[in-house]
């Protein structure tokens, strides 16, 4: 007796272990439960000066407080050209040849850089562009005559000029010459300079320009005007001149001639009067903007306004003796220094984006839960056959497009059974226990393992013919609460049409199909009842091997069928020119249902791609992981049908395209077949 | 936890479909494949019945009655025709794919988990549990706890079942059949009648391993019989390598099932490793060579282990 124990020791010891080894990789209750979107952006700037990051700092604000950041698992590129065009032009193009949620770019040559570059039409949403129509972007809405892209978006930030030199007029009213400098080059510059001009004029003072195309140049303009006397200096909107305003502030200091901008920071470094953009406030404005977008807002709907939150900062310190000092100016202002005190400060409320953007914002849907970071996502196949690659390939190109990236932002989890029916089981209780958030089983047998286990998350199934048959539900609309899922089903309507105009007085057709395959007898018999309501007979027979199809095709074609309509399973899809040799031996075409069958030669295929089955149960994943309750969600059908033809067999079996028809063929070529071989 | 807990459950099923391949391969040294098509009749007569209908135990017994009479076809084409006996499986085995497509009337039958003979069982559970147990620190639905202290006793009892059959006189003569067919027909037995006994036998626990695995899943397939011989002597084998060398039918037949449970533990195993999904079965096939020859390459550096070799050699 305790001889034939210690003989069962060891099994009982190696049974030990393993159990042990499988109870200690149980990881539930390891999960990540943050939660946020996932995007991916750019965001192009042309330099570092002070206002471009401060409108960058609170573009990043706006967007991290609607869950879009990098801690949330977003990606987001922040590219800066540091002042070179030519890099500008190079991060412009790189950003146009990657797959990318939304461009950002901020200043008028980044966006018109982006522009240029953006063959593609990722959506793109400008900020701090003084002058949109001066970048050749009109105000207002679009429209198909415009020339502004349908992918962008933005709004313009012009300067507050005119109040500016009011409140300059208002200071110095014996003020005669201004002078400033700027860069022909920059559309922005140039705008504000047109304007400075008219309201200098009816102001009644003189504007002196000077132009500067580099930071040096800047400075040496400066002492130019210095030199031919002016009252004061205004900095406008021009990166250069923007770069090179601590040195010719000091410049014109040492002159005694005092300086006004239009960038209310610039009181810290000795600007008397500056009126201009509340530059973080114009990155939430830019960020809303992107929001919209983000939210699925066509770029094309925004429209394009002038929208300038701006506030007042006043340096007394380096106000001229000979300056008024109004109540009302000093005031208004949200900064005003005066002596060695700190600076008085107000604050100012002012809107947070361009009115018809805040009007776009409240017209969409409250924010959709959103995604879990880093969801695990686990599929499962019972086996890896030609239509689980197709199926496969559209699911995770569809995840990708929709911002999902394996490794990154989502971990994507791959099980095939290998035909191991047990192996199938242990793998749906192996998901059942990881707590993924999803399941995706492909394949009949799979979705039944795992609506066995899975009872308590979400299952997004795809491939399967008949899901109800399969027991996850009463009809397409009325499933289990946690199931739903993409189902393939061939267009049978499409192909009776092609059918009826090509060949109006058919009578029989055939087809061989996989009594072992859930979803060939589901389709053999669904193609069956299409055809009788049309009063056509389908003769099928029974191929449950590529090696038996030639005798199935013979013994299908021996019933007199006229044309063969070979229905898409596991085993006719490899072994399809097996099915179209057969029937050319007998000198009848062969009507597909698969984009590779006319390649594997029949004469024309109604097809439906099992890559939109797939990429249909990505979408639908995506709904799941997003809150949407999968009960409310009905099974999806695949709605894209394609016509391809190979014209030598049309005419050669005399087959003419009505041009309905004709209209209908699918331009692209059909994809090749997976497999080797052509049908003659 | 649950993870464990549902591979053991699969493991005691297959050591139900293990003790049916060591019948025919230990007792008669054949390996029927007859396994592949009486192990998915099983699934399909139960799925097929519980859908008309049939209340689970009387569904279950009539699959192992299918399974006896694809047996018996079996045993009877190769001892009435003297076709080799693996010939005779491969023949009955491709008949049953058709008959069990037959069966089902589909390739896919779902069954409703409430009415199989697991869920008074599961609902038991539930009752005395809860939803959830604390097993070692984790939680486990109690459904999943029913399952398997339901599938251990079916092995259990198949187990003692099948050493009380063996011990008796009928079960002897059957042994002898395999051992030396020559003096079974010396005492005048006929040992044609005992190998379709034993088939028949055999293949009743395949279709009933069948049939409680497809109301274990909630489903029958077609295809859902491909290499459940090979799974099957797999467990056999390495049940025999576990225990080594043993006379005691007692012993083999624990060896048999736990060779099962333990190639079940392998598999689940090589899907925690998390590989590339092409990789399942080489990596499943590493893991239990490592499994197999691991211990006795262990056993043999054991310096005592190799005092009694040398003493032996002397």
């Amino acid at each position: 007796m305790l001889a034939g124990l210690r003989r069962l020791l060891l099994g009982l010891i190696l049974i030990a272990a393993a159990s042990a080894a499988l109870v200690l990789s149980d990881r539930s209750g390891q999960r990540n439960d943050l939660r946020s979107p996932i995007e991916r952006i750019a965001v192009l700037q042309i330099n570092s000066i002070q206002s471009f990051e401060d409108a960058r700092r609170g573009l990043l604000e706006h967007l991290a407080a609607r869950g879009v950041s990098a801690e949330d698992g977003d990606e987001i590129i922040l590219l800066n050209a540091e002042g070179d065009v030519g890099t500008l032009g190079q991060m412009a193009t790189q950003l146009a040849g990657e797959d990318l949620d939304l461009v950002i770019t901020l200043s008028t040559p980044a966006t018109q850089a982006m522009i240029r570059a953006n063959q593609r039409g990722t959506p793109h949403v400008f900020g701090l562009v003084a002058s949109p129509p001066a970048a050749g972007i009109p105000l207002g809405a679009w429209s198909p005559e415009s020339p502004r892209p349908r992918n962008v978006a933005g709004f313009g930030t012009m300067q507050p000029i005119g109040p500016l030199f009011e409140a300059l007029r208002a200071c110095a009213p014996s003020l005669r010459r201004v002078g400033c400098v700027w860069n022909p080059a920059e559309p922005n510059a140039e705008a504000s300079v047109r304007i400075g001009r008219e309201v200098a004029a009816s102001l009644g003072f003189e504007l002196l320009e000077a132009n500067g195309a580099n930071v040096t140049e800047v400075v040496t303009a400066a002492d130019v005007l210095l030199s031919r006397g002016i009252d004061a200096f205004w900095i406008l909107a021009d990166t250069n001149v923007l770069a090179a305003a601590q040195t010719v502030i000091t410049r014109c200091r040492q002159a005694g001639v005092p300086v006004v901008t239009n960038f209310p920071a610039m009181w810290e470094i000795g600007g008397a009067i500056n009126l201009g953009a509340d530059y973080p406030a114009m990155g939430r404005a830019t960020g809303v903007i992107a929001e919209l977008v983000l939210r699925g807002v066509p770029p094309s709907d925004v429209e394009i306004e002038d929208f300038v939150p701006s506030w007042l900062s006043i340096n007394l310190d380096a106000f001229p003796r000979s300056w008024r000092r109004p109540k009302a100016l000093l005031d208004s202002a949200s900064i005003m220094l005066d002596g060695a005190g700190p600076p008085i400060e107000r604050s100012i409320e002012s809107p947070l984006a361009p009115p018809s953007a805040l009007a776009l914002l409240a017209d969409l849907p409250p924010v959709a839960a959103p995604r879990p970071a880093r969801p695990r996502i686990a599929a499962v196949t019972y086996n890896r056959t030609s239509n689980f690659e197709d199926a496969w390939e559209g699911f995770v190109t569809e995840l990708r497009r929709l911002g999902y990236r394996d490794g990154e932002n989502c971990e994507l989890d791959l099980k095939d059974a290998q035909l191991d029916i047990a192996a199938l089981n242990t793998i749906a209780a192996a998901f059942a226990q990881d707590r993924h958030d999803v399941v995706v089983p492909f394949t009949t047998p799979a979705l039944q393992a795992v609506l066995r286990k899975v009872k308590d998350r979400p299952i997004v199934f795809s491939l399967i013919g008949d899901a109800v048959g399969a027991g996850a539900g009463r009809s397409n609309e009325d499933h289990l609460p946690n199931v739903t899922g993409a189902i393939v089903a061939a267009d049978w309507e499409g192909m009776i049409r092609v059918l009826k105009a090509v060949a109006p007085n058919v009578r029989r057709v055939g087809t061989a199909f996989a009594p072992g395959e859930a979803n060939s007898v589901i389709y053999r018999d669904q193609w069956r009842a299409a055809l009788a309501k049309e009063g056509i007979e389908l003769v099928s027979v029974a191929a449950d091997r590529p090696t038996e199809l030639p005798e199935a095709i013979d013994a299908v074609i021996a019933q007199g069928v006229e044309i063969v309509t070979q229905i898409s399973d596991v085993v006719s899809g490899s072994g399809f020119p097996a099915v179209a040799k057969a029937a050319d031996r007998a000198g009848l075409p062969v009507f597909g249902f698969t984009p590779a069958a006319v390649s594997q030669g029949a004469t024309l295929a109604v097809s439906r791609d099992y890559r939109e089955v797939g990429a249909n149960s990505a979408i639908l994943l995506d709904r799941v992981l997003r809150g949407e309750d999968p009960k409310g969600i009905p099974f999806m059908l695949p709605t894209r049908t394609d016509l391809f033809v190979d014209r030598e067999r049309l005419e050669e079996f005399g087959i003419r395209l009505t041009p309905e028809l004709e209209a209908l063929v699918t331009q692209r070529e059909a994809p090749a077949a997976p497999t080797a071989g052509g049908g003659r | 936890m649950s993870l464990l807990l549902a591979t053991l459950a699969i493991g005691f099923v297959f050591a139900v479909l293990t003790l049916g391949v060591f019948l025919s391969f230990r007792v008669y040294r054949i390996p029927d494949i007859t396994a592949d098509g009486s192990f998915p009749l099983g699934a399909a007569v139960t799925a097929r019945l519980l859908k008309e209908g049939w209340d689970p135990w009387s569904a279950t017994a009539a699959a192992i009655a299918a399974g006896i009479l694809a047996g018996m076809i079996t045993g009877s084409i190769h001892v009435r025709f003297k076709i080799n006996a693996i010939l005779s499986g491969i023949l009955v085995m491709t008949a049953l794919y058709s008959v069990n497509l037959r069966v089902m009337g589909a390739s896919n039958l779902p069954i409703d988990a409430s009415r199989t003979v697991f869920a008074p069982l599961e609902s038991l559970s539930g009752r005395i549990f809860g939803e959830s147990v604390q097993l070692f620190g984790r939680t486990v639905p109690s459904v999943d706890l029913g399952m398997f202290l339901g599938t251990a006793f079916a092995a259990v009892l198949v187990g003692v079942a099948l050493t009380w059959f063996l011990h008796t006189e009928l079960g002897s003569a059957m042994r002898a059949t395999g051992d030396n067919p020559r003096m079974v027909r010396a005492l005048a037995t006929s040992t044609d009648r005992m190998i379709i006994i034993g088939l028949a036998a055999s293949n009743a626990l395949i279709a009933c391993a069948g049939s409680l695995f497809a109301q274990m899943q909630s489903f029958a397939d077609a295809q859902m019989g491909i290499g459940v011989i090979v799974l099957g002597l797999a467990s056999v084998i390495l049940g025999q390598t576990l225990v080594g060398p043993v006379r005691s039918i007692g012993l083999a037949v624990a060896g048999a099932v736990m060779g099962a449970l333990l190639f079940r533990l392998l598999v689940a195993i090589a899907i925690r490793l998390g590989l590339d999904a092409n990789d399942l079965k080489l990596v499943t096939a590493v893991v239990v060579l490592v499994a197999i020859v691991g211990p006795t390459w262990l056993a043999a550096r054991r310096p005592r282990a190799r005092k009694e070799a040398a003493r032996a050699a002397a």
